[in-house]
């Protein structure tokens, strides 16, 4: 009978490139594959039959099933048969017509309980039939319901999250359960939670998400908080719900993006959120003109923002909202940022941003000339004849001690 | 201040580093471009780099196409500094946004290889312990197989099926659940 290395050998003869390969190289290529085509290569030949087992990777998707049932019969006898060899990554994936992980929710959170128990690392939860979730308006199909119970690990670093719901205290559950979690991502999830405090978390991602329950903002407990000591990338896209980002503890920020759009119902307090992102190396903060003063402010008698320096700050990215009070909060930003090198303005057409009412004499009144002298490029993004930006760059230029190069680009894809 | 002369020296005498192929090419490049390969990162470290980094398991056709994709993504892992994640943080400026897809172009345009080579670079980037480059490669060779039968794939990698028909039969039945 031939022995392993006899077959490698033979398989090499043969000019069998790919199963001479060593079995962790075999396993890494597997891991790329569907979890069917994976277990397929079982009859390749003897050396393959059980390699597909072993595979630390899952890429489980509903893509290529024709039915739910189909899907579930063949995840279930897949777990059954791999038993309890321990997992690196498990994406679950409900990209199949018609398949959503809500319709058989016990058995999916099975799955992920079975992920958690083989010591995964990485876990991914796609729920996202996006346009089939909406066929009947009137009774669209929920988002999946993640039960919080089970979801404790020791080993889970990174975890992505689409389509979920999470119910309340979930996420304290979540973070409290994973103590070594780093990584979140969550787009269009609905989270009926509003703290995400966590003390490992290094990245976090957000965009899409629904607070439908963030609480009253006339009662003052509407706030989304992020409070994260050991956060070094953060990344919030449009929020949904009547609700107020705030940030408490986030002093590790290197990169920091919010960027909401049209949302009406989201506010920001932008002195507040500034003054907690003092450390940050590259800062995008674009969300519509209105929304970032609704809730009122004043930069001077601000304890939130007084005398913060941001001195790791080198790029920095603005809409037009911090032209609001005579550019008072820009001024505040490039008189205190040192080491800036770029900043970009990205100006939302006239019409959307309403009656600014930039003046340049009252902001060339209001606050002495200042150095920015790191500061080279400066780059204002807006749509043709915009009247304000001739304003704007009157005043960068007059308060500025060594004026940057100012390129003036066209607002593209309106 | 002799001895920070010789430091000076010593700084950039560190800055390029020497790799020799397994039929004795050299190959002189930058530290950010060498130390992509974990294996030489860790020669680096321990300071027996002097004389140059032989590579006995890598050709010099291999070990130039390495040094290139090397060379290209040692400037993209330069800008990457800071940023830890490792989901999707690719939508934050332009300018990163621009760089990424004139990286994946590099990308696409490098895999246009044949199998030999391809397999080739598996075990170079394995041996060298390059992430992106194995991950890379690997990626490639598992789009090819993907949605095939077992038959298509046999073929195409010249997979000597020395299962008997029983054999396979039984294979067949025990995981039928993989191919309904």
């Amino acid at each position: 009978m031939a022995t392993p290395r006899s077959k490698r050998a033979k398989a090499i003869d043969a000019g069998d490139r790919i199963s001479s390969l060593p079995d962790e190289l075999r396993h890494h290529i597997l891991s790329f594959l569907p979890a069917r085509d994976a277990a397929r290569t079982c009859v390749l030949s003897p050396m393959w039959r059980q390699l597909w087992a072993s595979v630390p990777r899952l890429n489980v998707g509903a893509e290529g099933f024709t039915s739910q049932s189909s899907f579930i019969e063949f995840v279930n006898a897949l777990l059954l048969s791999r038993g309890c060899i321990p997992l690196k990554s498990f994406w679950l994936r409900a990209n199949g017509p018609g398949i959503f992980l809500e319709n058989f929710r016990d058995t999916a959170n099975m799955w992920i309980r079975y992920a958690l128990s083989s010591n995964v690392e990485e876990l991914g939860i796609d729920d996202y039939n996006q346009n089939d979730r909406y066929v009947d308006m009137k009774n669209p199909i929920e988002f999946f319901f993640i039960q919080h119970c089970p979801f404790t690990s020791s080993y889970l670093k990174k975890l992505h999250l689409c389509y979920v719901y999470i119910n309340n205290h979930g996420l304290r559950k979540l973070f409290s359960g994973c103590p070594i979690l780093e990584d979140l991502e969550m787009i269009n999830c609905e989270i009926s939670d509003t703290e995400f405090s966590s003390a490992s978390l290094k990245s976090l991602s957000i965009e899409y998400v629904d607070f439908p329950y963030a609480g009253d903002y006339n009662m003052g407990d509407c706030y989304i908080v992020i409070n994260m000591p050991s956060l070094v990338s953060l990344h919030v896209g449009t929020l949904l719900g009547f609700t107020l980002l705030s940030l408490v503890d986030v002093q590790s920020l290197i990169t920091a993006a919010i960027v909401l759009s049209t949302s009406i119902d989201t506010f920001v307090d932008c002195s507040k959120i500034l003054g907690a992102l003092s450390n940050v190396k590259k800062l995008e903060l674009l969300f519509p003109y209105d929304l970032g003063w609704k809730y009122e402010y004043s930069v001077q008698d601000d304890t939130h923002l007084c005398g913060v320096v941001f001195a790791n700050l080198i790029t920095l990215s603005l809409s037009d909202w911090c032209l609001y009070d005579n550019c008072k909060l820009l001024m505040y930003l490039l008189e205190h940022s040192p080491n800036l090198e770029k900043l970009t303005l990205k100006m939302s057409e006239p019409h959307f941003r309403g009656n600014i009412g930039l003046s340049c004499a009252a902001a060339v009144k209001s606050a002495r000339p200042f150095n920015c002298e790191k500061l080279r490029k400066v780059e204002i993004v807006c749509s043709k004849g915009d009247k304000i930006v001739g304003r704007l760059v009157t005043i960068l230029l007059t308060k500025m001690k060594s004026p940057p190069e100012i390129n003036i680009k066209p607002l593209s894809g309106v | 201040m002799a001895s920070a002369g010789s430091g000076d020296e010593k700084a950039a005498a560190a800055a390029m580093i020497t790799l020799i192929s397994s039929d004795n090419e050299k190959f002189e490049v930058t530290e950010a471009t060498a130390t992509l390969s974990q294996t030489i990162r860790h020669m680096i470290e321990d300071g027996c780099t002097d004389g140059g980094v032989p590579l006995p398991n890598v050709t010099s056709k291999i070990l130039a196409r390495v040094i290139e994709y090397c060379k290209k993504h040692a400037t993209a892992a330069a800008g990457e500094e800071g940023s830890s994640s490792s989901f999707s943080d690719a939508a934050f400026l332009e300018v990163d946004r621009a760089f990424l897809e004139e990286l994946e172009e590099f990308d696409d345009a490098f895999l246009e290889v044949d199998r030999a080579t391809l397999f080739d670079l598996i075990l170079a980037a394995n041996y060298l312990d390059i992430k992106g480059l194995l991950n890379l490669t690997c990626q490639k060779v598992a789009d090819s197989v993907k949605g095939k039968t077992p038959e298509q794939i046999r073929e195409m990698y010249n997979i000597v099926n020395d299962l008997t028909p029983e054999e396979e039969a039984e294979i067949r039945r025990e995981t039928q659940w993989a191919f309904e």
